[in-house]
């Protein structure tokens, strides 16, 4: 049996040339683990005469504490070491290659302005609806106070359906089923396409309108005024936003207005008709105009997303080239 | 309606300057569209009369004149125009003028000195007068300015009339607008009755007036048709759109645009006994001024004499009895033709004259009197005419009647949300020449015949408004909150907004197709039949859609062919058709596409192309916010499809959609060079009555146990199969099982596939034992050797 005046000398050598942390796990079972060498010894401390015990315990627990420390010396030294060398090697030559992966799409122009639109109602309890896009004659027109012959029908090139049915040529339709379908008071606005059989430069066959329709028993063209003005200056950005109400007609409201705002060259833009809803509408739909009064607005989405974005062709919305839509990646309206 | 400004001011009898104007008539609501400068600069012009007209000493071409500009002496013009004549009226540029770019000075040509220009119409802005210099013909005295008076400092301003407003289409009523804003005086537009210089009468039948409730007329002989129309009335018609024509035609239309009633002059000559106003009868026919025969619809109003149809009542007049370059005699109507007369019949024949668009929107039915004796004024000012008496045909009841109006005070302010005083609403009311008598709590309230657009209160409130000014009324920014309930197509409409974004995360581009399509995308078999348009655009554009997948090819299309490479894209909108019921469906649509390799160029990634099972993730992503059971099932038949490599897709065991590779044999139509996959859902078939709300599940606090096995199974056997048939047997700790590698064995021949599965084991209390784990993971793969004649090629421990 090597006496410990060799086991000392000889755990330290082989601390000291250890490499890794591993090792010297190994080493810690050998010479103080259930059955290392060192323990071993201490176990057989009761065998020695018990005058020797106290010096031989003495040297033995000496020796422990110098493995022991021997080991925890060169643990710290071996994790230093090896934390030195990540930082070493573990090095980025270049950081500013691209990073992999996917790239985002985007959202439709179109899209993120409703959205924009949608936000801004909504916040003052207006729901969205949706309203179906092929409709008859009655919610197109003629519950919207348009009968038959009448000269404003000449200013909607309908596409008709050979079953009849037309392709509604504005959101307003959509005002008669919200009417038909909810309790008073209500307010909704009503985004969506929109058809009219005309296509040129600045016009397209199909088109997105947001309607806007709110009903009560008091409410008035100031109230009416005060919500489009907040609008268009949340939609513009623009708390300086100079906005013009002209008089104007639409057969569904009365009095009507049209909505005009101020460009940086002091040209007035059409942006948006309103006006107190006509009591003939309120009658279509069985409400009584003694007893409730509403406004209803609407607008042209493309007009605005034209405006807001600076987009100088209507038909950059329906070409859906990838350059033109990319741009609008990475935007919250 | 085009509108001079110098043509106006005649009838305001006082100068409007223009910024002025164009801001008064977008606060009346008449919106002002174009507003355009006339003519050219011109300094110094004036009418003079050449007196002598001799040859040029040194040259052929050109003459030497002699011109009385009303000064005491003629001056002396050289002129290469060979128009020119002794007595000839002609404009001058005087020294010192200008025309256009032209500064005028005395000077010498050839020798001889001139002392002015004389000009062409073209020079002086004028056009369709012809070449050579301008005949003014007799009417302007030597010296007269003609830049004031021919108005060739003219703006022409195209007014945007609303439908509503009839009574502003002509310039008394434009006039009459602006002077109930302004309270300034109006020039009257009353013409005197005429005295009659013959006798010969015609008789006018209009039956029961219903639909020609006053209708005049009044012959006029000695008509001169040689005499050109006055320059200056040619000038008013051609700025306002209107091409002179001859001058009886001239005069009808001038009228029309002076005081806005329509007027027609019949070749008396070519008629035969007496007018009668009528509906055609059947299988009437007649040829039209504008050589259109038409056969005649029961409903058509019709001017006919003793032989038949003479004119399309306030439409159009017929060919016989038009007047022509001969016609010395004419028979002059001035009528009212109620608008459902007229707006029906001018629509059906396709018939949009000045004339129908002014009858369409209502023509004060009291005017008629008015512009026929104004139309012999001129008649017999300019060419002679001599008149006879005025015959009157009227159905006093049949006339328009206006409505007594009640207006109550506290309703203006109830609707347009500002306090308008009293005095003031009264005002406003007398300048419109609204007839007005206090009533109880307000005004009883009776519109002037030329409003056809006054008929209720809310009416009244838009004048009071307008007048008051909107702009004037304090918008109010207060808001009273009323709470709704949800309506499903709201929850639709948040679901889809983060569908949208999540498509955009995973890089797709939403694009915006038309909603009607090419017919050809839609016909093959087994598909449901488009809806049809009955006026198409083009006939690409002809059918409703019933699939969103041609418009996103054709967008794909569209940007391979501008370099494009990989393009995934979606597009969320209606699809249209009829369902089994033959009820109209009006699908909200999501579909995606997805083109080229998995993941953009790039570095440190190899390209590999996008395959079903990456779309397929794609789809999850959007599914999975369902909370919902999603199946993958064969499809039966689909006309976008490759038959065997797509899926139609499951929710709840309803079907909501598919998703595929398209059929190769499509992929020419759209000109691609590389596989498309695509997916399409019906938004409205999905579960989605309220938004899913997450509820927390308390996890393990013990650690998990993962143990790997790897079958061979056929290759026809359905992984999903195997998954649920592990999960059916509800083994007590296995909660987890994911696929995490399949291949086939051994080449295809043996048809077989290696598929190698992860299973999951943990419990809620305690840390799971060895054994407990092997027993439990024993018992699935006997399982599947049972149920699947799986071979266990591995397990691990």
């Amino acid at each position: 049996m090597k006496t410990i005046d060799t086991i000392v000398p000889e755990a330290l050598e082989k601390i000291a040339t250890a490499t890794q942390v591993d090792e010297l796990e190994q080493l810690r079972v050998h010479y103080l683990g259930k059955h290392g060498v060192i323990t071993e010894q201490l176990k057989q401390l009761g065998s020695l005469p018990p005058q020797e015990r106290p010096s031989a315990g003495n040297v033995l627990n000496q020796s422990k504490l110098t493995i022991q420390s021997a080991l925890r010396d060169k643990k710290d030294a071996l994790e230093q070491q090896a934390c030195q060398s990540r930082l070493d090697q573990n090095i980025l030559e270049d950081v500013s290659l691209p990073g992999r992966g996917g790239c985002a799409g985007s959202v439709n122009p179109i899209t993120l302005c409703r959205w924009r639109i949608e936000d801004f109602f909504v916040q003052y309890g207006f729901s969205v609806e949706e309203g179906p896009e092929i409709e008859d004659d009655f919610y197109n027109f003629s519950a919207l106070n348009i009968p038959e012959h009448h000269p404003a029908r000449a200013m909607h090139d309908t596409f008709y359906l050979e079953n009849g049915l037309l392709l509604r040529t504005h959101t307003s339709s959509v005002q008669i089923h919200a009417l038909q379908k909810y309790e008073l008071p209500m307010r909704i606005i009503a985004p969506g396409r929109v058809y009219r059989c005309d296509s040129d430069i600045t016009h397209s066959p199909m088109f997105h309108q947001v309607e806007g329709l709110l009903v009560d028993k008091h409410t008035s063209f100031a109230d009416l005024k005060g919500m489009v003005e907040a609008f268009l200056d949340y939609f513009f950005d623009d708390k300086h936003l100079k906005v013009r109400f002209r008089p104007s007609y639409f057969p569904f409201t009365e009095p009507s207005a049209e909505v005009d705002i101020q460009d940086k060259n002091g040209n007035w833009l059409e942006v948006m008709g309103c006006g107190m809803v006509h009591p003939n509408v309120l009658k279509a739909v069985n409400r009584s105009p003694q007893t409730w009064r509403g406004y209803a607005f609407g607008l042209g989405i493309e007009r605005l997303a034209m405006l807001l974005c600076q987009v100088d062709d209507l038909r950059l919305f329906f070409n859906n080239d990838v350059r033109f839509l990319e741009q609008f990646s990475d935007f919250i309206l | 309606m085009k509108i001079s400004h110098r043509w106006l001011e005649a009838y305001t009898e006082r100068p409007l300057a223009l910024d002025t104007l164009t801001t008064q008539l977008t606060q009346l609501g008449l919106e002002v569209g174009t507003v355009e400068l006339y003519g050219k600069p011109l300094k110094k012009v004036v009418a003079g009369c050449i007196k002598q007209v001799v040859p040029h000493p040194n040259a052929d071409r050109l003459r030497v004149c002699a011109v009385d500009v009303g000064q005491a002496s003629l001056l002396q013009i050289v002129c290469g125009a060979a128009n020119v004549f002794e007595g000839m009226y002609a404009p001058v540029a005087l020294p010192g003028g200008q025309v256009g770019d032209l500064l005028i000075q005395k000077t010498e040509i050839r020798g001889v000195a001139s002392d002015g220009m004389l000009c062409s119409a073209a020079e002086l802005g004028i056009e369709g007068e012809g070449a050579g210099i301008l005949d003014l013909g007799r009417l302007v005295a030597t010296g007269t300015d003609l830049i004031d008076f021919l108005h060739l400092d003219d703006t022409v301003i195209d007014l945007e009339l609303t439908p509503n407003r009839g009574d502003c289409l002509s310039m008394a009523g434009v006039a009459r607008e602006l002077a109930a804003l302004s309270g300034q005086p109006l020039k009257p537009v009353n013409y005197s009755p005429i005295k009659p210089q013959h006798d010969q009468e015609i008789t006018v039948d209009i039956g029961d007036g219903k639909h020609c409730s006053r209708y005049l007329a009044c012959i006029v002989h000695d008509i001169d048709p040689a005499v050109a129309t006055p320059l200056w009335m040619k000038e008013r018609l051609r700025r306002c759109g209107i091409a002179p024509v001859a001058v009886v035609v001239d005069i009808m239309n001038y009228v029309m645009l002076s005081l806005g009633q329509p007027m027609h002059a019949f070749d008396f000559t070519r008629l035969s006994g007496g007018i009668q106003v009528r509906c055609a009868e059947p299988s009437e026919k007649m040829v039209l001024l504008n050589d259109q025969q038409v056969e005649l619809t029961e409903n058509t109003l019709l001017i006919a004499d003793a032989q038949g149809p003479v004119a399309m009542a306030g439409i159009m007049g017929g060919k016989h009895s038009a007047v022509s370059n001969t016609t010395t005699s004419v028979l002059l109507e001035s009528a009212y033709f109620s608008p459902l007369s007229i707006t029906a019949v001018a629509q059906s024949y396709k018939l949009h004259t000045e004339a129908a668009y002014r009858f369409e929107r209502g023509v004060d039915f009291m005017l008629q009197q008015n512009a026929i004796c104004y139309a012999c004024e001129l008649l017999s000012k300019i060419c002679g005419g001599k008149f006879g008496k005025i015959t009157e045909a009227v159905v006093a009841e049949a006339l328009p009647v206006r409505p007594e109006i009640n207006l109550t005070y506290a309703n203006i302010e109830a609707c347009l949300g500002q306090k308008i005083e009293r005095s003031q609403v009264a005002q406003t009311l007398s300048s419109l020449q609204i007839k007005h008598r206090p009533a109880r709590g307000g005004w009883i309230c009776v519109p002037p015949s030329y409003r056809f657009d006054l008929e209720i209160e809310e009416d009244l409130f838009e004048e009071l408004g307008r007048f008051y000014g909107y702009d004037r009324i304090q918008g109010n920014k207060r808001i009273s909150l009323s709470l709704q309930d949800h309506s499903p197509e709201d929850i639709l409409r948040i679901m889809l907004r983060y569908w949208v974004e999540r498509l955009v995360t995973l890089g797709y581009h939403e694009v915006i197709t038309y909603s009607f399509s090419n017919p050809a995308w839609f016909d093959s078999e087994g598909m449901a039949p488009a809806l049809q348009l009955s006026n198409p655009i083009s006939p690409e554009l002809s059918v409703m859609r019933t699939s969103l997948f041609p418009g996103l090819l054709q967008v794909l299309a569209y940007n391979l062919k501008r370099q494009q490479k990989r393009l995934k894209l979606f597009e969320t909108g209606r699809t249209y058709y009829m369902d089994a019921q033959q009820k109209l469906c009006q699908q909200q649509t999501l579909a995606g596409l997805f083109y080229g390799t998995v993941l953009p160029q790039q570095w440190g990634e190899p390209m590999r192309p996008a395959d079903f099972y990456d779309l397929k993730n794609d789809l999850t992503m959007i599914l999975k916010s369902l909370h919902a059971d999603v199946r993958y099932v064969a499809l039966e038949q689909h006309a976008f499809f490759h038959p065997r490599a797509s899926a139609g897709v499951q929710v709840n065991g309803v079907s909501v959609g598919a998703i595929g590779l398209l059929d190769p044999r499509l992929e020419s139509l759209f000109e691609l060079s590389q596989p498309a996959w695509l997916f399409e859902l019906a938004l409205e078939d999905l579960p989605l009555t309220t938004k899913p709300i997450p509820r927390y599940q308390a996890f393990s606090r013990y650690p998990s146990i993962r143990r790997d096995i790897s079958i061979i199974i056929n290759k026809e056997t359905q992984v999903s199969d195997i998954l649920d048939t592990i999960n059916s047997l509800k083994v007590a700790h296995c909660t987890q099982v994911c696929v995490l590698d399949v291949y086939e064995e051994d080449g295809a021949a043996t048809g077989k596939k290696s598929v190698m599965l992860g299973l999951v084991f943990q419990d809620q209390t305690q840390t799971l034992g060895g054994d407990q784990v092997a027993e439990e993971a024993e018992k699935i793969m006997q399982h599947l050797q049972q149920c699947f004649n799986a071979q266990i090629k591995g397990r691990d421990t």
